[in-house]
């Protein structure tokens, strides 16, 4: 029975915690994330409040958090230097690594071009068109390679553009109003890699000690990170078609005990597309090895990507990942780049499953390495897909054990979609959403993204937030692993709308859903993508808010990431505050130690941007300041219907008089 | 008998203490040879959560140790002022005093097969764990 009750800390979803279990009950040789975070307890406090500086070679220097010495580390720097250098330098991370996968996808268009790669093909000619358009090239009379290749040359500008101009993916996607204050700020990125370079040039010993510049700095690289997002977001659509309305299934139910189980893991579509171009054909050496057919699944964004695309179901999210191999039947795991975790090495040893990486970027002990080159793209993957076939023929029978979970789920809302759902009820489409946000049928908008973390019980923050969202009418927009979290609960699909859907939404969501000729609601979670898709979340906001005639900051809208983790979260989450967003972070980021740096990101960032951050780890008061602060937001528009004295960061004036309000600033407080 | 005191509101859990430890129980001068060289150092002391908040692993020096009453090779003998004494060439590594110990504070040296328990720094100035410590959480009371 103990057993059973520590596992229900662990996670929430039935199968994560059936593998668990089996796990348990097992004699394989490796450590689950759980049981690695439990042998990591207790974590240093240092880290954790963001004072301990290993920049310079004198260090690694600690802070006193209590006041006492020492109170600078050995060059001088005090507290708020320490922690800005260090957060900033966690925004450049992820920037680049968001970005990078953008040049990735950049890279094979350009391969297309040149004519080396003819596995790819231009999929989508009208995205092709009306990207071109929108960065300002003239389309007329141009065939798609000549237009391509016209667009690639504003996308590698923007990887090397010298002029002192804002970068092409921002001037063309952030409201005129949000470009001003970007530019009054000066964190207008002229070229994403500079963004990235003058981070970590300004974090070098004896560089910026200030703290508001260097968190300035580290804005105007998120804002390059939202352009790299942008750029990955838009080739990838016109490489392999804009995600559509797609019907598939979703958890670890979806692996097939008769069928050879392909896992994709990692965020990059570029290799993952042509293997299941190729997979198609290769059924019949599947049968051949004595299966029924090829099953691809997918794990993580690169999940997220095939799903949106191609309504190929996912079996995890991030956190999962390795019970995916506990199954037994998973024949071959294909990594890319990003959020792999380095213990699949020593899983796929304990099984018969292949873990073939992709990408020297990503290599992992233990893995079969088959390096992608577009040029080859066809060969690779055909590789790659014998070598499943050949480890199915290991499988051991005996050790089989597939949770029978899995999840009805609807995906494919890309802004191109959504705009033809709406265009079935009004010829003016966004002025619908904007009358339903007015007469209050809609409330308002919820981003959902972000990660897994351990930290807290698996999915327990996305799934409570959420439903306490849609409950309150928030209709939530949703991309990578939150949006896993919730495709897996069942929460992507007619039947959560009729559960858990608030009155407004749901009789919302039935007409748009009926008009567009299903017999059904459509869900009342929209998946948007993997995560640097976060990019189509960005356009929504963009578009609604230019047709109601505001700003970001002004709209009824408030994005979270309930169990953020990975430095890419926290690069989505500053940008998200520069263009306007309310986000709400469910595990703390290493700030606290400086009461400077928590000031500057929940209230001096709101008077600049208008967006801030809401700190706050119990998911159901997180749900209430959330809902709080579109009602506040709502008041403020005047089409609130609550005459209660909400404030901007989501307390009631219960809050703030009755009780006594947390300290969140106080880095002592933290456990 | 110098007496340790411990602060969980002000102990960051960086695991200074145990890093010390393991280092001053070494033979090796070299700090660095010290942590990976063969035997393995065994720190006497280790940082855990209880309730949720950081909490010391280390020899209470108990009124009564059930680990001496366990002992049937008079390895452990108490002293005036409470000091545990252990005596290495007498034990046999049987664990007995392993199992006894309600604290969890007796680790097993497996390569020498002796029980590894915290001396005091007996021969030092200074405990090693008490002046590695960056917060004052340990502290000294004679």
């Amino acid at each position: 029975m103990a057993k059973e009750s520590e596992m229900k800390q662990k996670s929430v979803d039935p199968a994560t915690l059936e593998m668990l279990e089996v796990v348990c009950d097992s004699d394989v040789d490796a450590t689950t994330i759980w049981d690695r975070y439990e042998r990591m307890q207790p974590q240093c406090r240092f880290g954790e409040l963001g004072i301990c500086c290993t920049i310079c070679l004198q260090g690694p220097c600690r802070i006193n958090p209590f006041g006492k010495e020492p109170s600078r580390g050995v060059c001088g720097a005090t507290a708020y230097t320490i922690v800005s250098r260090n957060l900033i330098r966690k925004i450049a991370a992820g920037c680049a690594a968001h970005s990078d996968h953008g040049r990735h996808v950049a890279h094979t268009m350009k391969a297309l071009v040149d004519g080396k790669a003819d596995a790819y093909s231009i999929k989508d000619e009208d995205k092709l068109r009306a990207v071109s358009q929108r960065v300002g090239i003239d389309v007329d009379g141009k065939d798609t390679m000549e237009l391509t290749k016209e667009l690639l040359g504003k996308v590698f500008e923007d990887y090397s553009r010298v002029e002192h101009e804002p970068l092409t993916w921002l001037r063309t996607t952030l409201t005129p109003k949000r470009m001003e204050i970007a530019d009054r700020c000066d964190v207008l990125p002229n070229n994403i890699d500079a963004a990235i370079v003058e981070v970590m040039h300004r974090t070098h010993i004896g560089v910026d000690a200030d703290p508001v510049p260097l968190i300035f700095n580290g804005i105007k690289c998120s804002l390059a990170d939202l352009a790299g997002e942008h750029i990955s977001t838009d080739l990838s659509d016109i490489l392999f078609g804009t995600p559509m309305l797609t019907f598939t299934e979703s958890n670890l139910g979806v692996l097939k005990k008769e069928s050879i189980n392909i896992a994709m893991n990692g965020h990059n579509p570029v290799l993952s597309e042509i293997i299941c171009d190729v997979a198609e054909e290769m059924t019949d050496a599947a049968k051949e090895a004595g299966a029924d057919g090829i099953n691809i699944v997918g794990i993580c964004c690169t999940g997220n990507e095939l799903l949106m695309r191609r309504g190929i179901p996912i079996a995890t999210n991030f956190a999962s990942q390795e019970l995916a191999i506990m199954t037994g039947v998973l024949d071959a795991m294909i990594i890319d780049y990003q959020c792999i975790m380095p213990s699949l090495g020593m899983w796929t040893r304990c099984f018969h499953t292949r873990l073939i990486s992709t990408s020297d970027l990503c290599r992992q002990a233990g893995d079969t390495h088959i390096e992608f080159n577009p040029s080859s793209a066809r060969e690779d993957a055909k590789r790659i897909v014998l070598l499943a076939i050949e480890a199915y023929k290991d499988r051991n029978e005996k050790i089989i054990h597939i949770p029978d979970v899995k999840e009805s789920t609807c995906v494919g809302f890309s802004t191109e979609q959504i705009e033809e759902i709406l265009s079935k009820v009004s010829d003016d489409p966004y002025q619908y959403l904007a009358d339903k946000v007015k007469e209050g049928k809609i409330q308002g908008f919820g981003a959902l993204v972000g990660c897994n973390n351990v930290k807290t019980c698996h999915d327990l923050n996305h799934l409570t937030i959420a439903k306490e969202l849609i409950k309150n009418d928030i209709l939530v927009i949703a991309t990578g692993c939150a949006a896993g979290a919730y495709a897996r609960a069942g929460l992507m699909s007619s039947k959560a709308t009729k559960e858990f859907a608030g009155e407004g939404l749901k009789e919302v969501l039935t007409e748009l859903g009926e008009k567009f000729g299903l017999d059904d609601a459509l869900p009342p979670i929209w998946h948007m993508g993997s995560c640097v898709d976060n990019s189509r979340i960005h356009d929504f906001a963009t578009m609604l808010a230019n047709k109601m005639g505001i700003d970001i900051k002004d709209l009824p809208v408030i994005a979270s990431a309930p169990e953020d983790m990975s430095e890419k979260a926290v690069v989505i989450g500053t940008w998200l505050v520069a263009t306007g967003w309310p986000t709400h972070v469910g595990v703390l980021p290493f700030i606290h130690g400086s009461p400077l740096v928590v000031e500057i990101a929940e209230n001096t960032a709101r008077d600049v941007f208008g967006g801030y951050f809401v700190f706050e780890e119990d998911p159901n008061e997180a749900a209430r300041r959330l809902v709080n602060i579109v009602k506040n937001r709502r008041w403020r528009l005047g089409i609130g219907e609550d005459k209660e004295t909400i404030y901007w960061s989501g307390y009631t004036k219960e809050d703030v008089f009755a009780e006594k309000p947390e300290v969140a600033a106080d880095g002592g407080e933290e456990e | 008998m110098k007496k340790v005191k411990f602060d969980k509101d002000i102990c960051m859990s960086c695991r200074a203490c145990e890093i010390a430890c393991g280092e001053r129980h070494s033979d090796h001068v070299n700090w660095l040879d010290s942590f990976f060289a063969e035997p393995r150092p065994i720190p006497r002391v280790r940082v855990s959560l209880k309730k949720g908040n950081p909490y010391l692993v280390r020899c209470q020096f108990c009124k009564n140790p059930k680990c001496m009453e366990v002992c049937e090779f008079d390895a452990i003998t108490q002293e005036e002022d409470g000091f545990v004494r252990f005596d290495a060439e007498k034990c046999t590594g049987c664990w007995e005093c392993v199992e006894a110990c309600p604290f969890d504070c007796i680790e097993k040296d497996m390569v020498n097969e002796v029980a590894i328990r915290c001396d005091l720094c007996e021969e030092y100035e200074n405990l090693a764990c008490v002046s590695a410590c960056p917060t004052d959480a340990l502290t000294v009371k004679e």
